[in-house]
């Protein structure tokens, strides 16, 4: 069996693919790029790529100059500092004029593991998704990231692509990708999970595990801003009974926007699973799973405890 | 000099008394800061930026607060209506308090949030470079700006990639919100340090057009790789005597007598090179 590519991989191979197609996107990178994998795109478009060192205010803004110019530019950190470090350079620089310049954090949530808390990122999904013309997209699988990064180039303004280690090659689901759209990956009518990036994975583990397809919808939602409203009203209304489930703080997180939207719906119980406003720590990303409570064993109990026999 | 020099001063002393007059009907605005700019933006606009649609050259007034000295020197030039004056700060208005490329698509960015401008400049330099073009990029600093760290990434990142189509111009009015630059924070020698970090480096008197001039031809001349920094020696509310060289003018309007006397002042200033 060949080594499997990891999802910085995919990325940095998707935007060569589009660097092919759009001569127009140039890519920064800020001393990560062999993390990050844009070294490709360097080989590919020398002229077109610039590393600017570790000085991600630096790069935020450059990127906003490159837009103004017409290009479409692509900053690379990890997420924490892609979405914290030049924060205000992203709202004031790019978000503000909405500029085409797609964001992307490397090692998203807990997953970058034994680096520990000051590398992991908890709160970039609050933060970013309050800032008026941003888009988030937390793709779930290999292929999401491919088509998902094409696509975000199609769309005025900027877009934050948020990369969990960890998200499986398997497609998980026939539901088409399309920006802006949740993925119903299973349709049953007991309860809506909904979720986003690296959970969907774990939680359609547990439903194929148990054989809750009939009782269970899970709702996948990629694009995190703008959420598709209507995907979630719908099985909602049907279930009456939701849970949503992230690796990020329950404070900001997709738990909240899936509140705000199902406030009014009369007899809807949602119910947020996520960090509960701490800080993560140094292990391996699989025993902060299970630390937090977002394992597979854990998001079995979560299920099994609102859905009847 | 393309213009009559006496013409020239005539037309910075009418933005200096449009910029007094908007900011007045606005009721809050950036006096001092606005009138330290007036005569780099006056040497920019009338003499030496291309501002032909197709060969246009970015201007970024990285110092977003003296957006009120911009809006009069686009007035005067022609650029915009004059009737947008009494429309600074008003919602909907081109005019906004700091620069919004969205609501005056004229302008090369947004601007306000300090520090960020000479960053922005490089990303538009760089996309000239890449497109072959021959247009300068100019940013206009502060000079409390240079405080932030932003800043100096960025002047760190010019010289090292040779972005030599790109003219920085500060204005340095030894003023910031607090106080004095020096009391709030010392930046030493500003001259050594920007030569220090692979700059060519000319200082001029900020209020003297011709000097400008000459020090942007200087440096367009020159043609070289390196990147480009004019020190422009001003005075912070320079046109009114008593807001000259006084940090209480950051962000004061005056009024009564006080305001009958600036305005006076920048009449008379005007009248001088009829």
């Amino acid at each position: 069996m060949g080594l499997v590519k990891t999802a910085n991989c995919i990325f940095g191979e998707t935007i060569v693919k589009e660097g092919f197609r759009d001569e127009k996107i140039f890519v920064l990178d800020s001393d990560v790029s062999r993390a990050s994998y844009t070294y490709l795109f360097k080989e590919n478009f020398p002229e077109r790529f610039l590393n600017v060192g570790i000085a991600e205010q630096n790069m935020a803004s450059i990127a906003a100059g490159l837009a103004l110019k017409g290009y479409k530019p692509v900053i690379t950190s990890l997420a924490k500092f892609i979405s914290l470090r030049c924060l205000d350079q992203v709202v004031n620089s790019i978000a503000y004029p909405k500029l085409n310049v797609l964001m992307v954090g490397i090692y998203a949530g807990i997953s970058i593991g034994k680096d520990g808390a000051t590398h992991q990122t908890v709160e970039d999904i609050g933060v970013l998704k309050s800032i008026p013309n941003m888009s988030i997209i937390n793709p779930c699988s290999h292929r999401e990231v491919n088509e998902l990064v094409g696509q975000s180039f199609k769309y005025q303004g900027p877009t934050y692509l948020r990369l969990t280690a960890g998200i499986p090659e398997t497609q998980l689901s026939e539901e088409k990708i399309e920006f802006g759209k949740a993925r119903v990956m299973t349709n049953g009518d007991q309860l809506t999970v909904v979720t986003t990036g690296v959970m969907t994975g774990k939680v359609l583990n547990v439903i194929k595990e148990e054989d809750l397809e009939e009782k269970v919808s899970l709702i996948h939602t990629h694009t995190i801003k703008p959420i598709d409203a209507e995907s979630i009203r719908k099985s909602a209304r049907k279930t009456l009974k939701v849970i949503t489930i992230e690796d990020h703080n329950v404070i900001g997180g997709i738990g909240e926007s899936v509140s705000s939207l199902l406030c009014n719906e009369e007899g809807v119980v949602v119910k947020i699973i996520g960090l509960n406003d701490v800080f993560g720590c140094s292990d391996d990303a699989e025993e902060l799973y299970n630390k937090y409570n977002l394992c597979e064993e854990s998001i079995k109990n979560y299920i099994l405890q609102n859905i009847s026999k | 000099m393309k213009n009559d020099i006496r013409e020239l001063y005539r037309k910075a002393s009418q933005i200096r008394l449009d910029t007094f007059e908007s900011i007045v009907q606005a009721g809050s605005g950036h006096l001092g800061g606005s009138f330290s700019v007036i005569e780099i933006l006056s040497a920019l606009y009338f003499e030496v930026m291309e501002l032909d649609e197709e060969n246009k050259d970015n201007l970024i007034l990285s110092k977003g607060h003296g957006a009120p000295a911009l809006y009069s020197t686009l007035v005067n030039k022609g650029l915009c209506e004059r009737g947008l004056l009494s429309q600074l700060r008003k919602h909907d208005s081109p005019f906004q308090g700091h620069p919004d490329c969205r609501k005056l698509p004229l302008l090369s960015t947004s601007s306000g949030s300090l520090g960020q401008g000479l960053s922005i400049g490089i990303g538009m330099a760089i996309a000239d470079k890449l497109s072959n073009s021959n247009r300068m990029t100019y940013v206009i600093l502060g000079d409390g700006e240079l405080n932030e760290g932003q800043i100096w990434e960025s002047i760190m990142f010019a010289s090292a990639n040779k972005i030599g189509n790109l003219i920085a111009l500060v204005d340095r009015n030894n003023l910031q919100l607090d106080g004095r630059t020096e009391d709030v924070l010392d930046m030493g020698n500003l001259k050594d340090k920007w030569k220090a970090f692979g700059w060519s480096v000319l200082a001029v008197d900020g209020h003297r057009i011709e000097e400008i001039v000459e020090a942007i031809n200087n440096f367009l001349e020159t043609n070289s790789n390196t990147p480009k920094v004019i020190i422009c020696n001003t005075v912070k509310g320079k046109g009114i005597s008593y807001m000259e060289n006084n940090y209480l003018y950051h962000g004061k309007i005056p009024s009564g007598e006080l305001l009958e006397d600036g305005r006076n002042e920048l009449r008379k200033e005007i009248s001088k090179w009829d």
